[in-house]
């Protein structure tokens, strides 16, 4: 009855739902804005609230939180611009969609399953979050490091290319992050003395660059341009196609809300966990993925937003933020006077059903506010490509600038720009070395901490043997590098043929 | 079921022959222009890290310190990058028969083409406009002006409205709803 109380309380107050619907519908269009992501917005938000109840405070950060996580696939999928990186994956097969004329399909598709997804992540946070919370907790540092590998060794195989340029990528973005003053000891490196390398290599301006900006380079190859006329008749997909893809969502969601109540790990990896799964189980695919496959933007979209739900439950149950956006939450919530953490769930037990109730609604208002508006966006991408681009430039040097009110930020995106322009002219892929830039200091301060906890090399090997965590993530790691090898290859067909016969 | 439309050609543009995935990947039979060079710039920016991070370890030898994970991390990539570069020798270039100044040529050709050229050219002088202190607004009409009637040419009006809409609109948004400072 008491639980029933507080599961209520969202309905009891007309403010709360407004400030939710407000905050998923300007979530929708923040993230959809390159340059402008949820962190961003719920950063310029938090001081706003300060002044505000904390309930309703908390529904508008929570709307922001839930649009903007969605809202990133739009210019994913429309521009080839993945607006937070938890996107990236969608564009992987969201923006050939778009050049087919399937823009409004790959949308439809993208709204429901994320719904789906973000709908089952919200009743993992309120049914597993103690156990969930728990297994997190048991998580090494060692173990947080071979789940940045599996993000790496995933991305860098992506593509469907060569494994070694994917990898060559990944390295180079990994190093590129190391620029500047390392997290642990503050010491500088790869700086050459220069001041402005001090801050290191931004990442969301290096995603906007070789996300934004090279694709641009990219259209630019011929003077003759066509454009992709957009077919938006149909927004909402049909019954059949989101049952068809049911089971996927399910499984991705799974992947989405466990790896997000994994402190660090985010909707990023979720997304690419779950597209690599999409793409490994996947048998018949109507359409290859990277060439407009629907699974390759069902699964990373139910599996991101199926981590907006796994993320606020290390964060509530144990104080730990699972991302930036529930970092930023967490710490509006201790300026209200709350203190998320194990104290929460027995001293504020009503907060707690109360951010589930609200992440439940707010995946409503997304389905409507994601199902709407989206003839007016598509409608980028049927202007012409000499105009379009042009456009995109203009967004990029935008985003580059606000994310840091500096000059130096576009000169950056520029530069990262041309470099992933380079990297696809040569037949290398870009995502990894964003991906990278990224993960790199969670790889090495993991790593780092695992020399230490375990003490030296020896005892870090010793730890993946001894715990069973470990060893999972390290079997997963071995057979992801030997399945994409010739032999590996070579001895499965000839299983499969001594199987048939 | 909704009618999948045909691409339509954009206003004063001619139709345009994209390569099919499939041709693609017959196309990267060959190694492009200047694909070995390339592979070769991978190697010197491994052997820039390698180098800087051997220095780095010299200072710091603990195994859990700064330098140990940017060590691994360049080596790793100068071992990738000389199985790449091998690899890459196996393949046929474009180029081989042709002397190196026509391969020079050929592999600048094959990187910048005109319009990409005369494009990334426009974007660094909109930047160097935007670092010189030219007043956002003013520096990105200039910029979508020059680029959009370069790129569709006899549509200057049409061109101009999408430049002062798309303006308007940006700073409505970020100036007017975030209160973000623009340069």
């Amino acid at each position: 009855m008491e639980v029933l109380s507080y599961l209520l309380t969202p309905f009891t107050d007309p403010i709360m739902l407004f400030a939710l619907a407000v905050g998923v519908f300007a979530g929708v269009y923040v993230g959809a804005i390159p340059g402008l992501t949820g962190t961003m917005a719920v950063s310029l938000l938090v001081s706003l609230t300060f002044g505000w109840t904390t309930h309703i405070s908390l529904a508008a950060m929570i709307g922001v939180y839930i649009g903007a996580v969605y809202g990133g696939s739009r210019s994913a999928i429309l521009l080839n611009i993945p607006g937070a990186p938890a996107a990236v994956a969608t564009g992987f097969d969201g923006y050939p969609m778009a050049q087919k004329g399937q823009a409004a399909k790959a949308i439809g598709v993208a709204t429901t399953q994320s719904v789906v997804g973000g709908l089952f992540g919200t009743l993992a946070l309120a049914i597993f979050a103690p156990l969930v919370s728990k297994i997190a907790l048991n998580f090494s540092p060692m173990d947080y490091f071979m789940l940045a590998v599996m993000g790496l060794l995933m991305v860098g195989t992506l593509g469907g290319g060569s494994t070694v340029r994917g990898l060559i990528a990944a390295c180079i973005g990994v190093l590129l992050g190391r620029v500047g003053q390392d997290s642990l000891s503050g010491i500088t490196r790869f700086t050459f003395g220069s001041t402005a390398l001090m801050a290191g290599v931004p990442a969301v301006v290096a995603m906007i660059g070789m996300y934004g900006f090279s694709e641009a380079l990219v259209q630019m190859k011929s003077r003759r341009f066509e454009t992709v006329k957009q077919d938006v008749s149909r927004i909402v997909p049909e019954v059949s196609t989101v049952i068809k893809h049911l089971g996927l969502t399910l499984r991705c969601s799974v992947i989405g809300t466990l790896v997000g109540a994994m402190p660090g790990a985010g909707g990023t990896i979720a997304a690419l966990l779950a597209y690599d799964h999409a793409k490994r189980t996947t048998k018949n695919p109507e359409v290859p993925f990277g060439e407009g496959a629907i699974e390759g933007v069902v699964a990373p979209e139910s599996s991101n937003n199926a981590a907006v739900g796994g993320a606020f439950i290390p964060m509530l149950t144990l104080g730990v933020p699972g991302d930036s956006v529930t970092a930023i939450i967490m710490s509006a919530l201790i300026v209200h006077g709350m203190n998320p953490g194990p104290l929460l769930m027995q001293n504020s037990k009503d907060l707690f059903y109360i951010v589930v109730v609200l992440c439940l609604i707010g995946n409503i208002f997304l389905l409507f506010f994601g199902l709407t508006g989206i003839k007016l966006f598509a409608k980028f991408v049927e202007i012409p490509k000499g105009r379009l681009f042009p456009i995109i430039v203009i967004l990029a040097v935008t985003g580059a600038y606000v994310t840091n009110n500096q000059i130096i930020h576009v000169f950056w995106m520029m530069l990262f720009g041309v470099v992933a322009y380079l990297l696809k002219r040569f037949g290398y892929p870009s995502s990894p070395l964003v991906l990278g830039i990224v993960l790199g200091n969670l790889l090495e301060t993991n790593l780092r901490n695992a020399l230490i906890t375990f003490r030296g090399v020896g005892g870090c090997i010793q730890s993946i043997f001894t715990r069973p965590i470990s060893l999972i993530l390290f079997l997963i790691i071995v057979y992801a590098l030997i399945s994409k090898t010739v032999w590996f290859l070579k001895l499965k067909s000839s299983f499969v043929s001594i199987f048939k016969k | 079921m909704n009618e999948k439309k045909e691409p339509i050609p954009a206003d004063g543009a001619e139709k345009t022959t994209e390569h099919s995935p499939s041709e693609e990947k017959k196309a990267e039979k060959l190694l492009q222009p200047g694909g070995r060079v390339f592979s070769l710039m991978f190697l010197a920016f491994g052997l820039v890290f390698f180098i800087q991070s051997v220095q780095l370890f010299q200072k710091n030898a603990s195994i859990s310190g700064y330098a140990t994970f940017p060590l691994i991390v360049s080596a790793l990539l100068l071992i990738l990058t000389v199985i790449d570069y091998i690899q890459n020798l196996k393949i046929k270039s474009e180029i081989a028969e042709l002397s190196i100044t026509q391969k020079i040529w050929r592999a600048l050709c094959f990187i910048f083409p005109r319009d990409t050229l005369i494009f990334l050219l426009m974007s660094i002088s909109y930047f160097l406009l935007l670092l010189f202190g030219v007043p956002f607004i003013v520096a990105s009409l200039i910029f979508l002006m020059a680029t959009m009637n370069y790129l569709i040419p006899h549509q200057f009006l049409k061109n101009t409205v999408y430049a002062v809409v798309l303006m308007a609109a940006i700073y409505a948004i970020f100036v007017l709803v975030f209160k973000v400072t623009l340069p």
